[in-house]
């Protein structure tokens, strides 16, 4: 179904609510106008023709000859149009007037002896007929014929007049339509254009307020909600590194008891060294995952800065490799000149490496492609690839691949792998490499010394 | 010989699980529980490294760098929060030459303190081949000092690694890289800004000495000393 916005909707709705409005007026002032101005053109027609018969009458007096009496009242007509009947027989005089055009109902109300008048259309010429039986004589009527083109005229003027002030009048709604509509949705534009900024992820944004009182409480209303939203987020964020930084210190306090233990392993019977191995393995990864969330929360309450510098990508990715136990066949890598935080990428690296280990039997291979200023690294594992409809989610905190519950972690490495990426002037998405493998993908800048 | 280490952390229950791990090691640990314990009770003379958390009450971390760092020479490492980069910069600036994340581990401690204590100790002769002056700037490596036109130039035992691994480079530029490993013992990606704090303090204490544009930066690759 098409939708149109709230703009054009507003401007059909003046424009046809005016065009409702215009017809209606035009249409009962055209009809009201025809009919008094009718109604006073048949008063003076009939008036016309009775002064006509009645000089037909005085003639009738004095001469026998029909012709004469017919000239007689016509000659007081315009176009001399009239029809005079006696004896059965029709004596018509004036351009263009037959007796067929004489109406069948003003006869026969002659014939009852009362006089009539009718409008016709005499050869496309509307005209009004009139009859009057004369008194003296029974069964002669006299019939003027009186024009109404010069009527039909003034209304086809009126006609036009009522139209283009129809038609100003539909474009007048349609503009103030317009008009109004700029006037509320420019303020609601500026809303939503903020909008878009703070859901972009800047809480600092804050619509402009518009002088209109009504719009302005929108403004305000929803300045008031950033503001609150922004100080919920804050305190949600401080709250998280508050307490991240509380389980500091005794983890600190766990890691070296469990590593006091494990120092002493040999001297311990075989279920204590059961006991400290899963200690000590477990608050490793409880130590990873409370690293992850102040790293989160870090991100989250902003001002992050990069420790940028130019490093040869070959030798990085090599040296990551060594370090984390990779074969180093597996390094397709070119050399180049790269951007990066170390410490951040370093993340960055053993997060998709640790993702290929647990979720997709590890990294098959990692590929560089220069893309204008920038370098793409591909790490292609050795699963089967991530389903389409995850790629957007994947880099979201907390989720996790729901078959993979049961592998540890925070749910939070992807997106601290993206924020690093993000943070060192680059992106990563994710797609599918050629043998079929999920494909993470970073996009680094290149390094300016690089020729 | 035994290594003896201070280590100022105000809660109790690190500081008895971390001695414990560094004295199992074979390293003699002072602790410290206040920065103003840390300041006026410990002998500086006996020690050969300081471990200091940031976080202390009272007089705190940063100040307790900046008063050791005036009165020894020996290798300050500061206990900063997980990726907390502005506490890294700010011990750096007070004159710390290395840092780790908290919460720290025991291994990682020990493998730490292990390197720096060899690079900044290590007095064995070098090579006679390698280069022991550069211009003016000369370094006895067995007594750890350096003289410019025979003036005494104070350095700290950091300081004075870089600029032995400089003068043993030149005229040949030195990476960031390779002077992490060879002073901090660090592989390839430690922290640049270690090194770039430490240059520019040497820059600083060359130049008051009249040494001027004779350590260089070269973009992109590195440093060396020119004569």
């Amino acid at each position: 179904m098409i939708t149109f916005t709230l703009r054009s909707k507003t401007v059909f709705m003046g424009t046809a609510v005016a065009a409702l409005l215009s017809l209606a007026a035009s249409l009962s002032t055209f009809f009201l106008s025809r009919e008094y101005l009718l109604r006073q053109r048949d008063e003076v027609a009939v008036t016309q023709v009775r002064a006509a018969a009645r000089l037909a009458v005085s003639t009738l007096t004095r001469s026998e000859d029909p012709l004469e009496v017919l000239l007689s009242g016509a000659q007081l007509l315009p176009g001399a149009r009239a029809a005079l009947y006696q004896d059965g027989s029709w004596l018509v005089s004036g351009v263009g007037l037959a007796t067929e055009d004489i109406p069948s109902d003003l006869i026969r109300s002659l014939e009852s002896g009362s006089a009539g008048r009718q409008r016709v259309s005499i050869r496309d010429e509307s005209a009004v007929v009139v009859g009057f039986p004369i008194q003296t004589t029974s069964d002669t009527w006299f019939i003027g014929v009186m024009s109404l083109q010069e009527l039909e005229r003034t209304l086809s003027v009126l006609r036009g007049a009522l139209a283009i002030g129809g038609l100003l009048a539909i474009v007048g709604g349609g503009s103030v339509g317009w008009w109004l509509s700029r006037r509320v949705m420019e303020p609601l534009h500026d809303i939503s254009s903020t909008a878009e900024q703070i859901s972009g992820g800047d809480l600092t944004k804050r619509a402009k307020e518009p002088r209109e009182p009504d719009l302005a409480r929108i403004a305000q209303t929803f300045n008031e909600m950033t503001t609150s939203l922004r100080a919920r987020i804050d305190r949600e964020a401080r709250f998280g590194a508050v307490v991240s930084h509380e389980l500091r210190s005794p983890l600190t306090v766990i890691k070296g008891a469990a590593e006091l233990i494990a120092a002493k392993r040999d001297e311990l019977p075989t279920r204590a060294q059961l006991g400290s191995d899963l200690l000590g393995e477990r608050v490793h990864q409880f130590e990873r995952i409370l690293n992850d969330l102040i790293e989160m929360s870090r991100y989250q309450s902003g001002g992050v800065q990069p420790v940028l510098e130019e490093l040869s990508v070959k030798s990085l990715i090599e040296t990551l490799c060594h370090r984390n136990g990779l074969d180093p066949r597996i390094i397709e890598v070119e050399d180049a000149l790269v951007v990066v935080d170390v410490r951040r990428f370093q993340q960055v690296f053993e997060n998709l490496h640790r993702n290929a280990e647990l979720y997709a039997g590890g990294l098959e291979a990692i590929r560089s492609e220069v893309q204008g200023e920038f370098i793409a690294l591909h790490f292609d594992d050795a699963g089967s690839g991530i389903p389409k409809g995850d790629y957007e989610y994947i880099f979201e905190p907390f989720v996790r691949g729901n078959q993979h519950s049961a592998v540890p972690g925070s749910g939070l490495g992807l997106s601290i792998t993206a924020e690093h990426v993000r943070i060192m002037g680059g992106a990563i998405i994710v797609g599918r490499s050629p043998e079929g493998g999920a494909r993470f993908t970073t996009r680094l800048r290149r390094g300016e010394s690089s020729e | 010989m035994v290594s003896r280490v201070l280590f100022v952390e105000d809660d109790s229950k690190i500081r008895q699980v971390i001695s414990a791990s560094l004295t199992d090691e074979g390293f003699d640990v002072v602790e410290a529980p206040t920065g103003e314990y840390a300041t006026s009770e410990v002998d500086l003379e006996s020690l050969d490294l300081a471990i200091i958390d940031l976080r202390l009450p009272g007089i705190n971390g940063i100040d307790v760098v900046r008063n050791l760092r005036q009165r020894t020479t020996i290798p300050l490492v500061i206990l900063t929060a997980h990726g907390d980069s502005s506490d890294v910069v700010t011990g750096l600036e007070a004159g710390a030459d290395d840092f780790l994340n908290k919460p720290i581990a025991a291994k990682e401690l020990v493998a730490r303190l292990r390197a720096i204590l060899r690079r900044t100790t290590d007095g064995a002769t070098p090579d006679p081949a390698v280069a022991t002056s550069v211009g003016s700037v000369r370094i006895d490596s067995s007594r750890y000092e350096a003289t410019v036109a025979d003036a005494r130039l104070h350095l700290t035992r950091t300081e004075f690694g870089v600029l032995r691994a400089l003068v043993h480079a030149s005229p040949a530029t030195l990476s960031r890289q390779a002077l992490l490993e060879a002073v901090w013992g660090y592989d390839y990606l430690g922290d640049s800004r270690l090194v770039d704090m430490q240059i520019y303090r040497l820059r600083q204490k060359l130049e008051s000495h009249g040494l001027k544009e004779k350590l260089l930066t070269v973009r992109g690759v590195g440093f060396r000393l020119i004569p």
